[in-house]
């Protein structure tokens, strides 16, 4: 009964809105209770997976052409053949030996390009997503916004003003946030900056 | 009976050679070298617009006598990885009251913090108003040692920085993996990404090594890039980033105790050793409770690693799943104890003390039974050296 009740407790557990006094109740059974302890540890670590699996997104108006796809499809006869043609083999195998050929000779003439033409430097030609803008634009709320001389003055329609100039010029009241590690007998130590001005090590007791 | 070779037809033999031939032709067309460059950068393009700079505001006093109220702005790095969450580091954006951020185009937006984790240092931020490429997670065989990374973050000026390197090593605490790499990284690179060859997020970048001295040292200076960076893993950031978009926090493990520093030293005047946490207090029904902890006990290894400070301990609880089984093993009375504990849940999601010096000057511990307890320490650690060896032998 006790383990009925501990199974029931489990999704409450996991996204913590249990009691005090339930889950003080669910880890003292766990404690005592192998079976329950591992069917939770199962649960959570599929939680954790499922929600670790990639997003897959689609591109808008998928499911449209997808629809007018399968629509087409349905009204037209499949025009492509059981079995390919018996040439296709031998045309290929001709074609290849040929290009070959040709490509050993001009290359050895002076080198060429890889296919796709790609060089260092060169202008990428396939389309990369750039971040856009959506939604209603957010005001503007520096002083340095209101007097025209933010950072993205004179940039193209759709940006939006809201980083003063001033963060830019790396005044003293501007930080440049990289933590500092240490190295210890084989482990890799940080404090985290902390930017509430806290007084360090004056704590000689914590609790975990 | 035919050979392999025989049973392939003729035509795809001629296939098979005019590949042979063609295929080294293009390595005399581009050098290896440009090649890679090639490939570099097409990674770095692709992910470019994915990287962005974080601006956090907060509003301070400046010292008395003039107690005047300024501004004070933390600018680190961050990652998109769904088209409206970014990824920081909590060193960003923790305790600020407004956070910007401007992309990669020059476009910039207000944020709202959606979560922030201290013990992982990892924050989630969401911007409404911008759609972002995201960037996908990579597998966990992409960060083994040797494993070519290449970082992109901002710095000065929100300027985009660029470096290529590999991981050197890989520190497994429990619960908590983290990468040293080769790459250079500036300041305000907390936070950037750290990709595999193939374009996907492998760790989130945190710091580097020790903080270097200013240049020529001129406190004005700008401060060296350190020699080696250090990154959160995706397979430790991934779970952390699940937490914060589902609850805006992520749950830690909770053992229930109070502990302070131990210490021995070797020699009069000489360097003190720490020995591990020694527990003052024993919260009433928590797990160390139950597991039979009392005061006076000094906890010295925790899933087979050896204590050495109350924060290492601390941390590792911290980064635990609540209603995980854990070992652990203490000290009381010049005898060794194990025990496996149940984590339960922390109850406080910013604890006070991890903002604390790990380097901080430890306080004396207790005087009494120094010599037996490192006798003891001794033992203990030899025997977990020994289970670590059996351990690593079975696998």
């Amino acid at each position: 009964m006790s383990c009925e009740r501990a199974r029931h407790l489990f999704d409450a557990y996991w996204d913590d809105e249990l009691t005090q006094a339930e889950r003080e109740w669910l880890e003292a059974h766990f404690a005592s209770c192998t079976p329950c302890h591992g069917a939770y540890e199962a649960l959570a670590r599929t939680l954790e997976l499922v929600g670790g699996l990639p997003r897959f997104e689609v591109t808008s108006g998928f499911a449209e052409r997808t629809l007018a796809r399968a629509r087409r499809a349905g009204a037209e006869p499949d025009r492509v053949s059981a079995r390919a043609p018996r040439w296709i083999p031998v045309t290929a195998a001709a074609a290849a030996a040929l290009l070959a050929v040709l490509g050993a000779t001009v290359l050895q003439w002076g080198g060429m390009p890889r296919p796709g033409g790609r060089s260092p430097g060169s202008v990428v030609s396939e389309t990369i997503r750039q971040p856009v803008l959506v939604g209603p634009a957010p005001v503007a709320r520096s002083a340095d916004a209101a007097r025209g001389t933010s950072s993205t003055a004179g940039m193209g329609d759709g940006a939006v003003a809201v980083v003063p100039d001033s963060i830019f010029d790396h005044s003293e009241d501007v930080e440049f946030i990289l933590d500092p590690f240490t190295l210890r007998k084989g482990r890799a130590h940080t404090r985290i900056s902390s930017p509430q001005d806290a007084p360090r090590g004056q704590q000689a007791t914590i609790t975990f | 009976m035919k050979t392999g070779l025989a049973r392939i037809g003729w035509s795809r033999k001629a296939v098979l050679t005019a590949a042979a031939l063609i295929l080294p032709a293009w390595g005399w067309g581009e050098g290896t070298l440009s090649a890679l460059q090639t490939d570099m950068d097409m990674i770095a393009r692709r992910a470019r617009p994915s990287v962005v700079t974080v601006f956090a505001q907060r509003t301070a006093r400046r010292p008395a006598p003039s107690g005047e109220k300024r501004v004070l702005t933390r600018v680190g790095s961050g990652v998109a990885v769904e088209e409206s969450a970014i990824l920081t580091t909590a060193s960003v954006v923790l305790g600020a009251e407004r956070v910007m951020v401007r992309t990669a185009n020059g476009l910039q937006a207000e944020a709202e913090v959606a979560g922030v984790d201290p013990i992982f240092n990892v924050a989630l931020l969401r911007v409404p108003s911008v759609r972002l490429p995201a960037l996908r997670f990579g597998s966990p065989q992409d960060a083994e040692v040797g494993s070519w990374v290449i970082s992109l973050g901002t710095s000065y000026r929100a300027q985009p920085t660029q470096s290529v390197g590999n991981v050197a090593y890989r520190y497994r605490e429990p619960h908590q993996s983290l990468l040293q790499l080769t790459n250079t990284v500036y300041p305000g690179n907390s936070g950037a990404a750290a990709l595999n060859p193939r374009g996907e997020l492998v760790g989130i970048v945190q710091g580097e090594l020790s903080p270097p001295e200013p240049a020529d040292r001129d406190p004005e200076g700008e401060r060296r890039p350190g020699g080696a960076s250090f990154v959160l893993s995706a397979e430790t950031v991934q779970p952390v980033f699940e937490s914060l978009r589902r609850e805006g926090r992520v749950p830690h493990g909770f053992l229930g105790v109070r502990t302070r520093p131990a210490s021995v030293t070797a020699a009069e005047g000489g360097a003190r050793t720490p020995i591990g946490a020694l527990v003052e207090s024993v919260v009433d029904g928590g797990p160390a409770r139950r597991a039979g902890l009392q005061p006076g006990d000094l906890i010295v290894a925790y899933e087979h690693e050896r204590v050495e400070h109350p924060e290492q301990l601390a941390r590792w609880v911290a980064a635990t799943r609540p209603g995980t089984l854990v070992e652990l093993v203490w000290v009381r009375e010049e005898i060794g104890h194990t025990a496996q504990v149940v984590l339960g849940r922390s109850p406080d999601p910013l604890p006070d003390w991890v903002t604390r010096d790990p380097d901080f000057d430890l306080p004396e511990a207790p005087p009494a039974r120094i010599s037996e307890l490192e006798r003891e320490i001794r033992r203990l650690s030899d025997e977990l050296t020994r289970l670590k060896d059996r351990g690593g032998k079975e696998h």
